[in-house]
């Protein structure tokens, strides 16, 4: 953190530069997010993909500094529409959070408090970032419920009498509720049945188009990522390993991961064919091998790859990690 | 109607035939009112060996409580369940019962849950041998556990039977199961979301697995899972459920290429496809599943349809045969074969 300009680079609303998290364990230390540097524009959908393990929500957690032991930013900037996200005091990164960047939770609907109801829930947030009266931020919050389809009349009601897609839709609202510019949603729909995580993902639309704000929508479901996000940025160990446009990945994927990751889903339209997936397992953070972290599972591995970490170039109009993927573009 | 499905697979006989299933569960909604909830209503399906049934659902659809019927871990209201000929009802003798345990095997979503911690690999394949095949040696158990080891992909053998199950990540696991499964020699596995926890990368080693059993050693599946594109890459036939009851099935291309109620086609519109852009609008309205109880009528998508007729909420709607091998229950089908509910 020695040479850190005193200013966010270029135009976007959130920059990050060289990102390091490692969680510090008896075993050594697993560095979760390895250099990660990426940046969202205003209004802009970056979805990020990548399985269990690979740090994705490490990296949700770290823009907003809410990460905890053992887990800690190593090295990196976070720049958020002009601020320094890793130099802020308490004070200003507890107006930072929520009012400017929001996060929806994995598993969302059961971080409710299922002994408050929900109009107190709501209402805590405003009172607690705004100069509202208790009957005003009642009363806004029975707005935001109407922004996400619920009748104000549940404001009375506990979590427990909600559907998980209405206990979904309120973690939205309450995300929604001080207008942020950045919205965090680490597989939101995840725990959902198909039919209401279609329902929410439109609603979710409406809204962004209405409020304009900026989303970071985490998942491992590349097949609803490539519907909704402008730009896709794929993780694996830590490391982004391809980041281009919606169409860039899906269509023409060039790291062999995303390859075998877009192969993993079978399909419900198009021809049948027999899918392989990608062999062997993800690996563990604390044996990284010398070199690229995928070169075990990866089918075009050749002498560079055990040598050397790839670093992220542009190949073909995107940014990606592989030795061979210049060669083959 | 187990006469019609049996079109779809003319030339194999059954090993698991469900007609009718019913099941009920009492609910203790308040201190003197008890309340029954039908879990599964209506439910008939054939399984054949060789072959995958999946059975596609909303969590709460009754997809498991099939599964948990077959295996008589819930306990059928009415309706018939014979496995190989037999009743299973009529499986009283421990002798017999331990038999059809062995013949039918679940394997669970949670792999994480399903191993016992504190015991190998080895362990957990060598109890079920010994308790179904106690007079092998402890030699032949041996080799017949490298054999499955083997067969489910977890080489070196050796190693793997000595490892606990904290050392082996999720999709390892999972092929213990499943190997598990084999040991006892199942004829019918009963397969819960088996590939729902796993690591995206590492589903289709899965269920490539379950594949090659299911032609090799001629296993019939019951597939139970929320995601029907793996349902039509993985089973000859698809049956969807809503609220308890199957409300289409058949051949797995034609309910997913040509789906004719509508709840199969929300859910189909629902699943993502990266080739299509949004702003599509859902025609369905927006509402709870219903709670079916014994006293519920009509169609259990009636509250949500775009298509709904007064007939819908009267009784159920009969089962038509839309194509050859493929069935709905719905009275606005488009192509009724013989049916006398037309629009």
């Amino acid at each position: 953190m020695s040479a850190v300009p005193s200013q966010q680079p270029g135009g976007a609303l959130l920059n990050l530069r060289g990102l390091c998290v490692d969680y510090v364990s008896p075993n050594g230390i697993a560095r979760a997010v390895n250099e990660v540097s990426l940046e969202i524009h205003s209004g802009e959908t970056l979805g990020l993909a990548g399985e269990s393990g690979c740090g994705k929500s490490t990296l949700a957690f770290a823009i907003s500094r809410l990460h905890k032991m053992p887990a800690l930013i190593s090295e990196g900037e976070v720049w958020f529409n002009g601020q320094d996200v890793l130099r802020m005091g308490d004070e200003q990164l507890r107006k930072f959070r929520w009012s400017e960047v929001s996060i929806v939770f994995q598993s969302a609907m059961n971080s409710l408090n299922p002994v408050i109801s929900i109009g107190e829930q709501m209402s805590d947030v405003l009172l607690a970032h705004r100069d509202l009266t208790p009957a005003q931020a009642l009363e806004r919050s029975a707005e935001l419920l109407q922004v996400v389809g619920i009748h104000s009349s549940r404001l009375s009601s506990f979590p427990h009498q909600l559907s998980g897609g209405m206990r979904q839709r309120v973690v939205i609202a309450i995300a929604l509720a001080l207008n942020p510019k950045l919205i965090i949603m680490d597989e939101p729909t995840t725990a959902l049945d198909v039919v209401v995580e279609r329902e929410i993902m439109e609603e979710l639309y409406e809204l962004k188009e209405q409020f304009g704000f900026s989303v970071l929508f985490i998942s491992h479901d590349l097949s609803l990522m490539g519907e909704i996000s402008d730009r896709i940025g794929v993780m694996y160990a830590g490391k982004l390993v391809e980041i281009g446009t919606a169409e860039q990945i899906m269509s023409h994927p060039t790291h062999p991961y995303t390859q075998g990751l877009l192969a993993s889903f079978p399909t419900i339209h198009g021809p049948k064919v027999r899918l392989e997936g990608i062999p062997g397992s993800p690996v563990n953070l604390l044996e990284l091998p010398a070199g690229c972290a995928f070169q075990a599972r990866c089918p075009h591995q050749t002498e560079a790859c055990l040598q050397a970490v790839p670093p992220l170039e542009p190949v073909a109009g995107r940014q990606v990690a592989c030795w061979n993927a210049g060669r083959a573009a | 109607m187990t006469a019609n499905l049996k079109q779809a697979a003319p030339t194999k006989r059954p090993i698991v035939e469900v007609q009718d299933l019913v099941v009920d569960f009492a609910n203790q909604n308040s201190l003197f009112k008890k309340q029954v909830l039908r879990a599964v209503n209506a439910v008939s399906f054939d399984l054949y060996p060789g072959e995958a049934l999946a059975v596609v659902g909303e969590s709460g659809s009754g997809k498991s409580t099939c599964a948990r019927a077959l295996c008589r871990l819930n306990t059928p209201s009415s309706g018939r369940i014979r496995f190989d000929q037999q009743e299973i009802t009529e499986i009283q003798s421990v002798a017999e019962r331990l038999r059809y345990a062995s013949r039918m095997q679940m394997i669970f979503q949670d792999p994480f849950g399903s191993l016992n911690p504190v015991h190998t690999v080895e362990h957990h394949l060598m109890r079920p041998l010994q308790l179904h095949h106690p007079q092998l040696s402890e030699a032949e158990l041996k080799v017949r556990i490298g054999e499955l080891l083997n067969q489910v992909g977890l080489a070196p053998v050796q190693e793997t039977a000595e490892k606990y199950p904290h050392e082996l990540s999720g999709g390892q696991r999972q092929r213990v199961a499943i190997a598990r499964a084999l040991a006892v020699g199942a004829e019918v596995i009963l397969a819960d979301e088996p590939i729902s926890m796993l690591d995206v990368s590492i589903r289709l080693g899965i269920l490539n697995l379950m594949e090659d059993m299911k032609r090799d050693k001629q296993i019939a599946f019951l597939y139970i899972t929320h995601d029907i594109a793996t349902a039509r890459y993985f089973a000859e036939r698809t049956a969807v459920m809503y609220a308890g009851h199957m409300v289409e099935w058949g051949n797995s291309e034609s309910v997913t290429q040509q789906p004719q109620h509508p709840y199969t086609q929300l859910l189909l519109d629902s699943v993502p496809d990266p080739k299509r852009k949004r702003s599509r609008r859902q025609e369905a309205t927006k509402a709870d599943v219903p709670l079916w109880t014994p006293e519920s009528r009509g169609c259990p998508f009636a509250e949500r349809c775009p298509l709904v007729q007064d007939a819908c909420r009267q009784e159920l709607p009969p089962v038509q045969q839309v194509r050859p091998g493929h069935f709905a229950r719905c009275f606005a089908l488009k192509e009724p074969a013989g049916g006398p509910e037309t629009t």
